[in-house]
């Protein structure tokens, strides 16, 4: 194995389809953070981690959810505080710092996953 | 000034394990903390989650400070003692660093603290893959370090008892708690970390 780890690091703006509520767009970054695990992981484990921090800028309060991905079978997610659980909260975007440091997979092979995460964040699916 | 440098691999769980040290410092203890933040990458993500939490945090990007910018960290300790005066400075490495390495430039070059602590934390859930992977970057972590957290004894992974003795082949004199940071830290165990000379 690369003894070197590749790291990952950028910031991104995705734009929704359709207007999520935050309980949607939950389910979607955890979607999104095993979309990318299960192709950086070996036997269920992450030879490093996979970092996200998505802030609701559209709210006149920052606010955050942070989500921490080591081993497939759990994705650790920490609100900030007061993050907004209402069903009434319509989100049409969301602003993501991705954090991806793996050890055994190359840079390109990390963009791909990623920008294939974010296209599937960006439908809703 | 007291400093307390934290390692462990990427995602062992040193900033859930901080934020409730430096809870206990500054709500229990009211002692004041800063906390320095080495990240690699552009960005950084663990910085908000003390910010946001109400800690000082100091940042510092731009490369690991146990081999690229160990310079910058000397200078921003002698900076926040002149500056801020805490009681307490938590550094969180990061998971690529090698803590005894910054420990001993910090004892070289750092004229400005009292008393100082190394502590690893070690993930239970991945252990084994990681040593059969990158043992001598794990290895190289927990060696020289003045305590050992084992996190995540929550979740499926090698026998605790393994680890341990795997953990005392290292150092028979290793001293080991045993958390799942994901939970409220015991008083005990939060004393045994800042149990500092």
């Amino acid at each position: 194995m690369n003894s070197e780890a590749t790291i990952f690091s950028r910031h991104y703006c995705v734009f929704f389809e359709k207007s999520l509520t935050t309980v949607q767009m939950e389910i979607l970054l955890r979607e999104f953070m095993m979309s990318i695990g299960r192709t950086m992981s070996r036997y269920g484990t992450i030879l490093g981690h996979i970092k996200l921090l998505a802030k609701l800028s559209e709210l006149a309060v920052e606010h955050y959810l942070f989500l921490s991905l080591t081993t497939l079978d759990n994705v650790n997610v920490i609100p900030s505080k007061c993050w907004p659980n209402a069903s009434g909260v319509s989100l049409d975007c969301v602003e993501l710092d991705v954090n991806v440091l793996v050890f055994g997979h190359t840079m390109n092979e990390v963009e791909v996953q990623v920008d294939s995460a974010l296209k599937k964040l960006g439908r809703g699916i | 000034m007291r400093i307390l440098l934290f390692g462990g691999f990427l995602g062992s769980g040193k900033t859930t394990t901080i934020l409730q040290i430096a809870k206990y410092l500054t709500t229990i203890r009211q002692e004041k903390v800063v906390i320095i933040e080495n990240e690699i990458g552009a960005a950084g993500v663990d910085d908000k989650l003390f910010a946001n939490s109400g800690l000082q945090v100091k940042s510092l990007f731009g490369g690991c400070v146990c081999c690229q910018i160990t310079s910058d960290l000397i200078s921003t300790i002698d900076e926040i003692n002149e500056t801020m005066n805490p009681d307490w400075v938590i550094i969180e490495m990061t998971g690529l660093a090698y803590p005894s390495k910054t420990a001993m430039s910090l004892k070289k070059y750092s004229k400005v603290y009292s008393a100082f602590k190394t502590i690893t934390i070690v993930d239970r859930g991945r252990w084994s893959e990681l040593i059969a992977m990158l043992k001598p970057l794990v290895l190289g972590q927990i060696t020289g370090s003045d305590l050992i957290i084992l996190n995540k004894v929550d979740l499926v992974g090698e026998a605790i008892e393994k680890i341990e003795r795997e953990l005392h082949e290292i150092d028979e004199h290793m001293k080991v708690v045993i958390i799942s940071a994901a939970k409220d830290l015991s008083l005990a165990v939060l004393e045994e970390v800042v149990c500092c000379e």
